[in-house]
């Protein structure tokens, strides 16, 4: 068990800049989940943790242990793929059991470690069978009790639930974050799925362009996202933005060309005076955090219903406002038709301002 | 456009595998139904029957007023889409959407009506001059949606067209798609092995597994009073729960013999058509309320994990063995290892029967 410290990371293919001074330290035993769009350089930096590529710049330690110079299998890391390659004429057993024989353990000490990560991974029905007679998600399970069955020092994972189906996909979230717990084994995690970052990670950094945008907990990648890359990738719904301009005399957001204006917060009032250009702003904010309404009047803005998506426990609106598509979540009881005109009304407490220059958060 | 009617179609492959058992199915004039069920499911071969690219075994199909069993693809009056394809890059936006209808050498008047109308509905009206390629790609896809759909067919056939598209762009097509068919009254047989899509986009959904029909209804009556168990695994995210449980006095015991009480009524329900002992407790996660111990709840249980999903809390249960799932508002705080009560919603609870695994209430 180690913690993991990368500081001021750089790694080039060529002239591409895949990793670009990054710094980042994940706590022992901690979950932390690196997240961002394909080619962001998520895996770049997990195969420099693991050995497999050599920085350009910057150091990596486990503990207090600088690991260049010290070869993949040296640094005693658990690496699992997208790609779980199992052996296919081995059975679940022996798969488990393969990386312990060459580290000399008993056949006792092997049949007691493979009964252990089997249970907790519930595979332990399963011994016999070859990787052919097992489900996706079966099989996942072996590669993950391969990883886990010599108790590594860190544990990394690329996309590991890529492959399987959504139903699977979820049961496995819960159960990687259970097992991670058990393990009480530190869980360097990549993924391009915002919904496995906030769902598993105790933090979750978010890497866009080689860049880290932000490190925090969920609530803080939520609720107080850095930018405007961060507000718009983690959400299952994406943020509505809106281009806005202060005006300073009302205290007001508004849009000439839209034909909106709307009261600003005290806090976003404060922020603006740290903008560039406080007429290229945006506006941000949740499809949870508007409300809607067929009473004319009722909210601050007008629209007219454009599709109703049901997901069951709540709906999704989108309202045309303008030449503006805007997401709404409300409960599934609220039943409006499209073509309907609509009041929308923005919880402005919870809406988000950023720079239109920069695209640094404001508030 | 017209109605299609699927009435009694097998398909048996020669290899002897069964693809389509005994499926009958209408989709109404102008409406968008989905079909919905895993990979291998014959929701595609159902769909390819209807196309004529595959002769069924047995059964019919019509298409309006025509049986179109022994008519050859072309003379079906379909258009059968597999994916938007990319845009012609020296073709202008307008040139683009009406390359269909120039092939079929529709007057160019009506042509242009149809470009324009199409457009509007898109929201793309500002561009069409533009070449594809200086379009942002949210606004290409709309070019290529529109592309797709001006014909004006009896029907259209869609075999999965968002799939390759990343997450984003896919949100945003199903979005429009859905908008585009509501405002021309398109029919269209939509396949997908994706309940988020299905919900979002149908009017009505129809659920396959292993060839044979599930159930067909609106996206909140498979939601929530789904009617078998594989429907109910198989539709809403996180899936309903699914709880063995037996019948034991006026309510229900679970397997570590906890009482969940029911009215009289549902219990006489449940005992004159179940076959065997064995049940299944079917709740969705937004209708169980956690409470701490003491609160005299349904079921006790512990905390195993927590997910945050930003707008809301799953939290997952350890339940004698398995795992239920509950979503809470964010504001709801639970520790793992924390012992927990559930409270269920009475008017949301199903009970299947586990040997036939057809719901009973």
């Amino acid at each position: 068990m180690s913690s993991v410290t990368i500081e001021n990371l750089t790694k080039r293919f060529g002239g591409t800049v895949a990793v670009n001074d990054l710094s980042l330290y994940i706590a022992d035993r901690e979950f932390v989940v690196m997240v961002g769009p394909t080619g962001a350089g998520k895996t770049t930096t997990l195969r420099c943790v693991a050995g497999l590529e050599k920085p350009d710049n910057g150091t990596i330690r486990f503990g207090d242990e600088d690991m260049a110079g010290v070869s993949p299998a040296a640094r005693d890391v658990a690496f699992v793929f997208q790609n779980y390659a199992l052996y296919p004429r081995k059975t679940v057993f022996e798969n488990v059991a393969f990386p312990l024989k060459p580290r000399g353990y008993t056949k006792v000490e092997i049949e007691v470690e493979v009964t252990r990560v089997t249970g907790m991974l519930r595979i332990d029905n399963l011994l016999d069978r070859l990787p052919s007679q097992l489900s996706g998600g079966e099989q996942q399970r072996v590669a993950l009790g391969r990883a886990m069955v010599r108790t590594p020092r860190v544990f990394l994972m690329d996309e590991p639930l890529t492959n399987l189906d959504f139903q699977l996909r979820a049961q496995m979230r819960s159960e990687l974050k259970r097992i991670q717990r058990e393990l009480n084994i530190t869980f360097f995690y990549v993924t391009n799925d915002q919904v496995e970052a906030l769902s598993m990670g105790d933090r979750i950094a978010v890497l866009n362009e080689g860049r880290l945008q932000q490190v925090g907990t969920q609530d803080e990648v939520y609720d107080k996202p850095a930018n405007l890359f961060v507000a718009s990738f983690i959400g299952s719904t994406r943020m509505n933005f809106f281009k806005c301009a202060y005006n300073a005399d009302k205290g007001t957001l508004f849009s000439a060309e839209d034909g909106w204006s709307l009261q600003a917060t005290e806090e976003m009032r404060a922020g603006v005076q740290a903008s560039s250009d406080p007429g290229n702003l945006i506006l941000g904010i949740r499809p949870e955090d508007v409300q809607i309404s067929s009473q004319a009047g009722d909210g601050n803005l007008e629209g007219q219903v454009y599709v109703v998506e049901p997901l069951g426990d709540r709906n999704i609106y989108d309202v045309t406002v303008g030449p503006n598509l805007l997401k709404i979540k409300t409960p599934a009881t609220l039943v409006l038709d499209p073509g309907v005109q609509v009041s929308i009304r923005f919880d402005m407490s919870r809406a988000h301002l950023f720079d239109g220059v920069t695209e640094q958060a404001l508030t | 456009m017209a109605e299609i009617r699927i009435q009694d179609l097998t398909k048996v492959f020669p290899n002897g595998t069964v693809a389509v058992r005994d499926l009958s199915l209408d989709v109404a004039d102008g409406e968008l139904l989905v079909l919905l069920g895993p990979s291998g499911c014959g929701k595609t071969t159902t769909l390819r029957c209807v196309a004529g690219l595959e002769t069924q075994t047995s059964g019919d199909i019509w298409i309006g007023d025509r049986i179109v069993n022994n008519l050859p693809p072309g003379e079906r009056d379909i258009a059968f889409v597999f994916q938007f394809y990319a845009l012609y890059p020296h073709l202008s936006a307008y040139d683009n959407i009406a390359f269909p209808l120039r092939a079929t050498r529709v007057p160019k008047a009506e042509v242009d009506k149809r470009v324009r109308a199409i457009a509007e509905t898109l929201r793309i009206s500002h561009i069409l001059r533009k070449r594809p390629q200086r379009l942002p790609s949210g606004e290409q896809q709309r070019v290529a949606l529109g592309r797709a759909i001006i014909r004006r067919p009896q029907a259209f056939l869609m075999d999965e067209p968002l799939t390759n598209l990343d997450a984003a762009l896919r949100v945003d097509m199903r979005v429009e798609l859905k908008h585009l068919q509501h405002e021309l009254g398109t029919t269209m047989l939509y396949v997908t092995h994706d309940q988020t899509e299905a919900m979002t986009m149908g009017n009505r959904i129809a659920v396959m597994n292993r060839g044979v029909l599930q159930q067909v209804g609106t996206p909140l009556e498979v939601y929530e009073r789904p009617n078998t168990l594989f429907v109910a695994g198989f539709v809403g995210d996180p899936p309903m729960n699914l709880i063995p449980v037996e019948l034991a006095g006026d309510g229900l015991r679970s397997d570590d013999g906890q009482q969940i009480t029911l009215d009289a009524a549902t219990a006489d329900l449940i005992k004159a058509q179940q076959t065997g002992r064995e049940l299944v407790l079917g709740i969705r996660a937004e209708d169980i309320r956690l409470t701490g111990s003491g609160n005299g709840g349904d079921l006790r249980a512990e905390i195993a994990t927590r997910e945050s999903l930003g707008d809301q809390t799953l939290y997952s249960v350890a339940l004698n063995g398995q795992f239920v799932q509950v979503t809470t508002a964010p504001t709801v705080r639970f520790e793992p290892g924390e012992a927990v009560e559930l409270h269920f919603d009475r008017s949301r609870i199903r009970v299947f029967d586990a040997a036939t695994e057809q719901a009973l209430v």
